[in-house]
């Protein structure tokens, strides 16, 4: 059966009218990270290689059709023929570690993955092992393979990570998504899921790195083609999509109200993984072809193995009318995410004991680590990973704290040393967390807690009390 | 629930809770990658060390890295991921008590020269250490502090230290103390005082007591630890 009304096709990336119209109230456009940015240290980015400015078209909105979370500050010109090199893109999935947080890059694409030993590679590959695979190590903490000697420590943690263990499958990513919408996510992530935690990282990716790794995930992307349903469909798209359940996972942020369905909120608890990684489907244009959309709701499986969405009894009717519904309904502008309000510095005594419980010790470390410590490889903000230089920053100790960081010169400078507004540069980090969340990415500063949700506003005020009590150790 | 049965829940209870609170293994330090630290008692008994070390206890600090590694000295490099972190431990609590140290058959203080030697091996060993963790000032603060205390290294010690002190980079209360002392024997009673200021605020909670706060021991022996 035929999808209701088929529109021409075009290429994601082509300047069509239609999709302009609706990418005109894109927040989303994409920003460029320079590939020598620092991974969390505010280091200014270089001018990004490859970057292409003639020929081509300015398209803002490969990242969501109608908008996505929040405006973005920096746009980028996409040039749509622009040569991808996707042998080099499986490459850079290995040297970003993807695997550290992804599962399923095996059967991500129909290009093989480089075999070890590549000169450009380094620490986690593909088959990452558990202890550098964030997820899988929190999953072995909820479900009681992590040996833990104290009953309320497993507890302790089990508090802390059970909103950190589920991150999508790439597995038969090929199938699925469109080829821009990939280079556009990965220059400038942002909350795609609004009930899982963790997002997808600002990666210091040039263009060309995301049109490469894009390329890989999607080499072929010329059957999937953006339709303009009928507005009858859509509108029994929309019932049915009540009806069949659909809003007990999703949420279309910008669509008209539900009768049922509950708000999502970040981090919830209590929820199935595959609640929890349910897609705001106000992206789903944009990421997918309706055809395949069509295809996912009536067998999810049969696109990616190992889908956690259910198969829910569709006619092939139905199946297109919910698509209708997805890719059709008209949506709201989408509003940025507020940021709460930063709180006062601390009149009482902050000590480090208290940040490094409640910050440094519970969430920095895991990526700024000693190896001689923690008898690992130091985090990828310590030794590098995800890409990024090795920073030499160590925040699981005082001492470490007080070493610094690398620039990208390889010299050291204090976390404590002013940016040009005097904010201390970790701190600015922190900062620049909140404002990439709010949809403002700043390519001169990368947010911490690299994708983790920004420092609650009362754990920012206690870094920002210490450092301004003067950093000390007591 | 008949006496017969509340007899054999009571007797259960009795033998089974005693067992599980003896059972009980310490607490965890974290989690994350640090696994080892649950696991692997050298681990923590390092850690013990550096605790000790940071309060100002360098003979209790060495005692324990003895434990871990009773032949230290002669240690291959890379023999143990931990020998580097067991190395350093040692090395400052050499420093910190002016050599004045006896660990096992290795680390003799009866003498003047046997001190020294101790010295001179904790110089070199931090040397190594520093080489192998390239621009690490946590590394480099403690060089310092121990090219310090040999009067032929001073120069190098205050260059050292100088130098992490321009960008703000010394990583201990030791290191601004040594530091003071550098500047004032060169005549910098300016940078003296800088120094002495940085050094108290982080002195303030754990005021070091090293040698150079309160003079050792005067008996050779009392730096003795067994192993």
């Amino acid at each position: 059966m035929a999808p209701p009304h088929v529109a021409p096709s075009i290429d994601t990336l082509s300047p069509k009218p239609r999709s302009l119209k609706s990418l005109s109230t894109v927040a989303l456009l994409v920003a460029i990270v320079g590939a020598g940015v620092g991974a969390c240290s505010g280091d200014h980015a270089s001018s990004t290689p490859g970057t292409s400015t003639t020929a081509s078209t300015t398209v803002a909105a490969t990242a969501s059709g109608t908008g996505s979370a929040a405006p973005i500050t920096t746009a980028v010109a996409f040039d749509p023929n622009a040569p991808a090199d996707p042998k080099r893109g499986a490459e850079l999935v290995v040297k970003m570690e993807c695997a550290r947080c992804h599962d399923g890059l095996q059967k991500a694409s129909t290009i093989p993955l480089p075999q070890k030993p590549v000169e450009e590679l380094t620490a986690a590959d593909v088959t990452a092992p558990d202890n550098k695979h964030c997820y899988h190590c929190h999953a072995a903490i909820l479900d009681g393979r992590y040996t833990a000697p104290k009953a309320s420590t497993t507890a302790r943690w089990k508090k802390n990570v059970e909103v950190l263990r589920d991150v999508p499958s790439l597995n038969g990513a090929h199938q699925r998504f469109r080829r821009g919408w990939i280079q556009a996510f990965l220059l400038a992530p942002f909350d795609l899921r609004p009930r899982l935690a963790p997002t997808m990282p600002r990666l210091a990716l040039t263009e060309a790195d995301a049109r490469d790794i894009a390329a890989f995930l999607v080499p072929d992307d010329s059957a999937k083609a953006p339709v303009t349903p009928a507005p009858e469909a859509v509108r029994e798209g929309r019932e049915l999509f009540e009806k069949k359940g659909c809003v007990q996972c999703h949420v279309i942020t910008g669509a008209a109200p539900f009768k049922t369905g509950t708000p999502a909120k970040q981090g919830e608890r209590g929820i199935t993984p595959a609640v929890r990684l349910a897609p705001d489907l106000r992206n789903a244009r944009d990421r997918m072809s309706f055809e395949t959309i069509v295809k996912w709701i009536k067998k999810p499986g049969s696109i990616k193995s190992d889908a956690l969405m259910p198969e829910t009894p569709l006619t092939e009717d139905e199946a297109q009318k919910i698509a209708s519904f997805v890719v059709g309904e008209a949506l709201a502008p989408a509003e940025p995410k507020k940021m709460p309000a930063r709180l006062p510095v601390l009149d009482r005594k902050v000590s480090y004991e208290e940040v490094k419980q409640r910050v440094f010790n519970k969430i920095c470390w895991h990526c700024h680590s000693d190896a001689d410590y923690a008898i690992g490889d130091g985090g990828p903000g310590n030794t590098g990973g995800f890409g990024f230089p090795p920073r030499g920053l160590n925040l699981a100790a005082y001492d470490g704290i007080l070493s610094g960081s690398l620039d990208d010169k390889g010299e050291r400078r204090s976390v404590f040393e002013a940016m040009a507004d005097g904010t201390p540069r970790i701190l600015a980090s922190l900062l620049a967390r909140r404002t990439e969340e709010s949809g403002n990415i700043d390519p001169a500063i990368r947010g911490m807690p690299l994708g983790l949700p920004a420092l609650s506003p009362e754990d920012l005020q206690l870094v920002e009390s210490w450092i301004a009590q003067g950093h000390l150790p007591d | 629930m008949d006496t017969r049965s509340f007899v054999r829940l009571l007797s259960a209870v009795c033998f089974v809770v005693p067992l599980a609170i003896a059972a009980q293994p310490t607490e965890a330090v974290a989690c994350g990658e640090s696994i080892a630290f649950e696991v692997d008692p050298n681990v923590l008994l390092l850690s013990q060390a550096e605790g000790n070390l940071t309060a100002g206890k360098p003979r209790a600090a060495a005692l324990d890295v003895m434990k871990v590694f009773p032949k230290i000295k002669t240690a291959g490099v890379g023999s143990s991921p931990l020998l580097p972190r067991a190395q350093r431990i040692l090395a400052m609590a050499i420093v910190r008590t002016d050599g004045l140290l006896t660990a096992g058959k290795d680390f003799k203080a009866s003498t003047a020269d046997e001190r020294r030697a101790n010295l001179e091996w904790a110089v070199g060993t931090l040397r190594r250490l520093s080489s192998a963790k390239k621009n690490n000032p946590s590394v480099e603060t403690d060089l310092g502090e121990a090219l310090s205390k040999l009067p032929e290294t001073q120069p190098e010690a205050l260059a050292v230290l100088d130098k992490l002190a321009r960008k703000d980079l010394v990583t201990s209360a030791r290191g601004y103390r040594a530091l003071a002392e550098l500047r004032k024997a060169a005549g910098d009673d300016d940078g003296h005082v800088a120094a002495m200021k940085k050094y108290e605020a982080l002195a303030r909670k754990n005021k070091p007591a090293n040698a150079a706060d309160k003079p050792a021991a005067k008996a050779a022996g009392s730096g003795v630890i067994s192993t």
